[in-house]
């Protein structure tokens, strides 16, 4: 009886608190940077294409929402011939950024991405691509990775000794 | 069998082997880099450690490298104990240490068995800090990538190519942890079997270069078990496709064919199926222009043309279309106007096997070419026309090692003791040819003549072993001594082998072979012979036109002269078969042609109703192979839109607007029923059919897709966001699903060879293989069934058939003109692939430079070759591995019109080239 009495109060009080609810859309609530919404496909600080196409993020999806093809520049490099996220389809998860291992793509704080068909929720490369560089500033897989692409010649990348000379017979 | 005790555990092992293999056909985890089934064990990289204790008391024991250890009874070990698992995980750790951070760009990833190893020891973090080693890459040619910073040093890549491939260009240089595996410098690999590095390389180092242009992980492939279509042995492949192409073909596992290893042809071949390079649309052609077709309109003018020809009806079938396909043709048309679409001669060889193989001459399957001890090849230039059964010979010829080995109690896997027997001799193997041969440098002894002395040394061959009367009463001395050799040589081994096949186009060579394998087999009755037959189902196609009518090429070009008009071709181009002027004027007299077909081929322009069929990649079906085996392949991915199985068009326009509910395998049911030589397709059938298998399979089916099969909601999701029905082969073994059977049922099940890739988890890479090792015998799914089987009432009368002695007399001026066929040329259907194109000869006459000289002839000069069938202008190439008195011509490259061949021919000068050679030296190409 008294714990009834206490949650009817409760209730009561309820009716004072000010509401959490915004009037969308002219208002908009705070969500943090790391908010995972709209994803998007980044570039290195040079400028280039950051994905190199590798699958990874297509692999981890859950519910395999993200469809790409490999190909290659004319310096080796690479690239995604297409990418495509069926946005109808994907759950924010997050999975794919966490996947990645280049920073490529990444979730943003976006999250009106309503629309009345559903044909243009799949996104196709071109909308995914943005200029910059997103969360990761300074990071460019090829400088780190063996492959000479065009970055950096053989054994001038990160902590890399220069090519071997395998004529040598030297001890 | 031995007894060995594996972490407490007993198991039943069979004895002769190593403690690696034993312990990975148990289905054990243990991880190994340098150790391969096919090259042995060197014990290179340290990674298979194991503890082996001294006996049941001992608890400390002592490190011992598994694939350097042999099983014996009672031997104790421990797989799980902290010491060895230290050891294993401290061995990857160095490995990994200066591994570039490449997996990401890597086309090894997700196919590696480096990262499973890696995974498997549990190492995750590096901790070196120094700076990584790194290398220049080489270009390797078309086929093969090279990226050096990623290798492990197994030295699995020059035991392959070297030692197992007998290649000469790829070294291991350098010292220390330079060591470096390359060429001496950039330039095209040279052996045809270069792109087996791939798979034969744990690493990254050699990767597929086509597939890496448009690349997709493994686990993204859609797979099948199919059979490669580009040569007679019937190699089993795993194709796998992605967004509606094949994107690359990899080994697929057969103990009695393949084995591990493909031929470059077979591996980089199949381009040909692109979208782009294939004929998707029906056609039908008029007076006033082309017309496109829907696949309904398609099938009723193919209804009406079959109604309306009615007694004017004649079929043509093709050696490289399925079982299935020729035989609903044959249905279609009726078995007396049904033609084989081979040449005249070709028809007459295919046959003459036929009667060998049932008059008792036992056929090897590659597995015996292996166990060979003495081997004649009597006109085939093996490495390019049956390239896979060279890589068998190049092993066989290492028997009488293989025997010394045993006399001194070496195990076989010791491999680099066994090689260290290098002063032992190589079994004999003899090489008859025209030219040389890709096996020469393994041969005791060759005969480099023209076709006619090949044939009289053969025969004289058959002679020295049984009596048999010899054709020719003069032979010359050399002759006499050479074949005396041979003889002995054959007669004294315990597995004597002969090869010959169809590609001299010369009927006489293959019949004196025949005269050496029926005297051979009541000489021993273990020797084997082996055929090389034209194309992938030349003899499924013999067996289908197997009767008394008459039915060869030439009959149809008969039967149109007299008013049969309305052909249907089935995938074949006639231009390959016969000269241009024959096909012309048979086509002239056609009234209607139809053609079934995915290539863009000569006969195509002709054709007045074109059908788009599917190829091998989009099929089912079967093909008869080279040593008598039908094998039935699975599409790897559905019919493109607009396209379906040509005997599914042909079947679908008898029952015109009702849906066929038939599928193939009822087909062949009816086809091993209608022809006695084919009544052994029901055992083919048994292994096939789903309604005997559900018990097993308790429903499932087994999985085209990985289970990892990624962007299913996504894939065709540009066209339209709602996501298409799956795919579906309900009477199929196979689905285009991703669920289904797992693998780790598979081996239960016996269905490992049906497997469309081998996966197993944690063994990512083509190393799962072992996961589904099991004692195969003939009958379980996959494995193929044997369908000539020798009748005791068949005799051949192969003394009928004689050298041509008109062709024999060779005036001073004339030259022998024969075929020489090319691994990458002479298969038109590899040549629609860019890679194999790439390498492909450009078309010219060789000659040896004497016979050149004496006639005055420079190389680039352009002649005209006459003779009493045709006349041809090629530019001249002079090559002093021929034989003098003979000229060779690149056999069957697709812009050349077909030739009578061997034939007689005249030189006529008809410009001099004006790269005018200086002493000894040859002008640049171009
Ligand atoms: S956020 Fe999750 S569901 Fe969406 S694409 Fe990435 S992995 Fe797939
Ligand atoms: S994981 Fe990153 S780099 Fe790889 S394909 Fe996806 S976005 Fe591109
Ligand atoms: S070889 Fe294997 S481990 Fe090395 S980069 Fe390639 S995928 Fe990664
Ligand atoms: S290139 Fe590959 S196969 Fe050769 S030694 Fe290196 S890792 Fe082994
Ligand atoms: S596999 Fe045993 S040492 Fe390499």
């Amino acid at each position: 009886m008294l714990s009834q009495l206490r949650s009817l109060w409760k209730v009561f009080q309820h009716s004072f608190t000010p509401p959490d609810t915004v009037q969308y859309p002219e208002q908009k609530p705070y969500l943090a940077p790391r908010y995972r919404g709209r994803i998007v496909l980044t570039r290195d600080p040079d400028g280039e294409e950051r994905c190199v196409a590798c699958n990874l993020c297509a692999a981890v999806c859950p519910v395999d929402c993200i469809a790409l093809q490999q190909g290659l520049d004319e310096n080796g490099r690479w690239q995604a011939e297409f990418f495509r996220i069926n946005f109808s389809r994907c759950i924010m998860c997050g999975l794919c950024e966490e996947a990645c291992p280049t920073y490529a793509i990444q979730l943003t704080p976006d999250v009106e991405m309503c629309e009345y068909d559903r044909q243009n929720m799949v996104y196709e490369k071109e909308h995914l691509l943005i200029a910059g560089s997103g969360k990761y500033p300074d990071y460019n897989f090829y400088r780190v990775a063996g492959k000479d692409v065009g970055v950096k010649t053989k054994g001038s990348g990160d902590n890399e000794q220069p090519p071997e000379d395998y004529r040598s017979l030297l001890p | 069998m031995v007894t060995i005790d594996v972490d407490g555990r007993r198991y039943q092992v069979e004895a002769g082997q190593n403690l690696l293999q034993a312990c990975l056909s148990l289905g054990l985890n243990l991880p190994y880099f340098c150790w391969h089934p096919a090259l042995g064990s060197v014990g290179a990289c340290r990674q298979c450690a194991v503890t082996q204790y001294m006996d049941a008391d001992d608890n400390r024991g002592r490190l011992a490298m598994a694939c350097m250890t042999p099983v014996s009874d009672g031997l104790r070990i421990s797989l799980q104990n902290d010491a060895e698992k230290a050891f294993r995980s401290g061995i990857i750790e160095t490995l990994m240490s200066r591994h570039p951070h490449d997996c990401p760009v890597c086309e090894e990833g997700g196919d590696c068995h480096l990262q499973d190893m890696t995974v498997m020891s549990g190492h995750h973090r590096r901790r070196y800090r120094g700076a990584k080693r790194t290398f220049h890459n080489q270009q390797l040619g078309p086929l093969v990538r090279h990226e050096m910073n990623r290798c492990i040093t197994c030295f699995r890549c020059v035991r392959f190519y070297r030692d197992y491939a007998g290649g000469h260009d790829l070294h291991a240089m350098g010292s220390r942890d330079r060591t470096y595996f390359g060429r001496v410098e950039d330039g095209n690999l040279e052996s045809p079997f270069a792109g087996n590095l791939v798979e034969v390389c744990p690493t990254g180092v050699f990767t597929d270069k086509p597939h890496g242009e448009s690349y997709s992980r493994k686990w993204d492939l859609q797979s099948a078990p199919a059979i490669c279509v580009h040569c007679s042995l019937g190699c089993n492949i795993s194709p796998g496709a992605r967004y509606g192409r094949l994107k690359r073909v990899q080994n697929r596992y057969h103990p009695d064919i393949n084995g591990y290893f493909l031929c470059d042809r077979g591996r980089y071949g199949f381009r040909f199926t692109d979208p782009d390079r294939r004929l998707l649309q029906a056609l039908q052609r008029t007076e006033e222009g082309e017309e496109t077709l829907s696949t309904g309109n398609a099938l009723s003018r193919l209804w009406h043309r079959i109604k309306q020809a009615d007694q004017h009806l004649i079929g043509i079938g093709s050696p490289r279309a399925s079982l299935e396909a020729n035989f609903a043709l044959r249905q279609i048309v009726g078995a007396k106007n049904f033609y084989a679409g081979v040449s005249a001669v070709e028809d007459e060889m295919v046959r003459l096997v036929l009667q060998l193989m049932y008059s008792g001459v036992r056929s090897a399957s590659l597995r015996e070419v292996e166990q060979a001890d003495a081997i004649l090849i009597l006109g085939e230039d093996l490495i390019h026309t049956a390239p896979r059964m060279a890589l068998s010979v190049r092993q066989a010829v290492r028997n009488n090692q293989r025997r010394q080995a045993e006399a001194l109690h070496i195990p076989l896997w010791q491999d680099q003791a066994v090689r260290n027997l290098s002063s032992i001799a190589l079994s004999p193997c003899f090489i008859t040819s025209s030219y040389r041969t890709g096996l020469d440098e393994v041969a005791s002894g060759l005969w480099r003549n023209s076709p006619q002395s090949q044939t009289l040394v053969a025969d004289l061959i058959a002679n020295k072993i049984n009596e048999i009367p010899s054709l020719s009463k003069t032979h010359s001395e050399g002759m006499q001594t050479w074949a005396i050799m041979v003889a002995d040589a054959l007669k004294q081994a315990r597995k004597p082998l002969i090869i010959a096949g169809c590609s001299t186009q010369y009927p006489a060579l293959l019949a004196a072979a025949g005269r050496i394998m029926t005297a051979l087999k009541s000489h021993n009755p273990a020797a084997r012979s082996a055929f090389v037959l034209p194309e992938c189902n030349s003899l499924g196609l013999a067996l289908l036109t197997d009767n008394d009518h008459e039915n060869r090429l030439e009959d149809a070009f008969d039967a149109a002269a007299q008013g049969k008009n309305h052909l249907i071709l089935l995938e074949n181009d006639l231009y390959q078969r016969a000269a241009p002027q024959q096909v012309d004027q048979f086509i002239g007299q056609l009234g209607e042609l139809t053609l079934l077909d995915y290539q863009r081929q000569r006969t195509f322009s002709k054709a007045d109703l074109v059908l788009p069929v599917t190829p091998f990649s989009e099929s089912g079906g079967t093909l008869i192979n080279n040593e008598g085996r039908a094998q039935y392949y699975f599409a790897a991915q559905p019919p493109a839109p607009g396209t379906m199985m040509s005997w599914h068009w042909l079947w679908e326009s008898r029952h015109e607007a009702r849906p066929v509910d038939e599928n193939a395998l009822h087909l062949l049911q009816q086809c091993a029923a209608s022809d006695p030589p084919l009544a052994r397709l029901t055992e083919l059938l048994k292994q096939l059919d789903l309604s005997t298998a559900d018990g097993r399979l308790g429903y499932m089916q087994l999985p085209r897709k990985s289970q990892r099969y990624s962007g299913r909601t996504a894939i065709d999701a540009a066209d339209d966001v709602r996501e298409p029905a799956l795919a579906q082969d309900a009477q199929s073994l196979l689905s285009f699903d991703m669920e289904g059977v797992p693998p780790t049922q598979v081996r239960d099940l016996q269905l490992s060879r049906l497997l469309p890739m081998s996966w197993y988890p944690g063994w990512n890479s083509g190393q799962s293989v072992h996961k589904f090792m099991q004692e195969y015998s003939d009958g379980r799914p996959g494995s193929g069934v044997l369908m000539l089987q020798p009748a005791a009432d068949h005799e051949s009368d192969l003394t009928t058939l004689q050298p041509d002695t008109e062709v024999q007399q060779t005036s001073d001026q004339s030259l022998t003109l024969v075929p020489r066929h090319y691994l990458f040329g002479s298969d038109p259907l590899s040549m629609d692939s860019p890679p194999v194109a790439s390498l492909a000869p450009s078309s010219c006459l060789m000659l040896h430079p004497e016979d050149a000289q004496r006639r005055g002839l420079n190389p680039h000069d352009l002649v005209r070759l006459e003779s009493s069938r045709f006349h041809l202008e090629l530019p001249i190439k002079t090559d002093n591995t021929l034989a003098p008195g003979v000229a060779a011509i690149p056999w069957n490259l697709p812009d050349q019109p077909w030739l009578p061949l061997p034939q007689q021919v005249e030189l006529v000068v008809v410009q001099r080239s004006n790269l005018i050679a200086r002493d000894g030296e040859e002008p640049a190409d171009g």
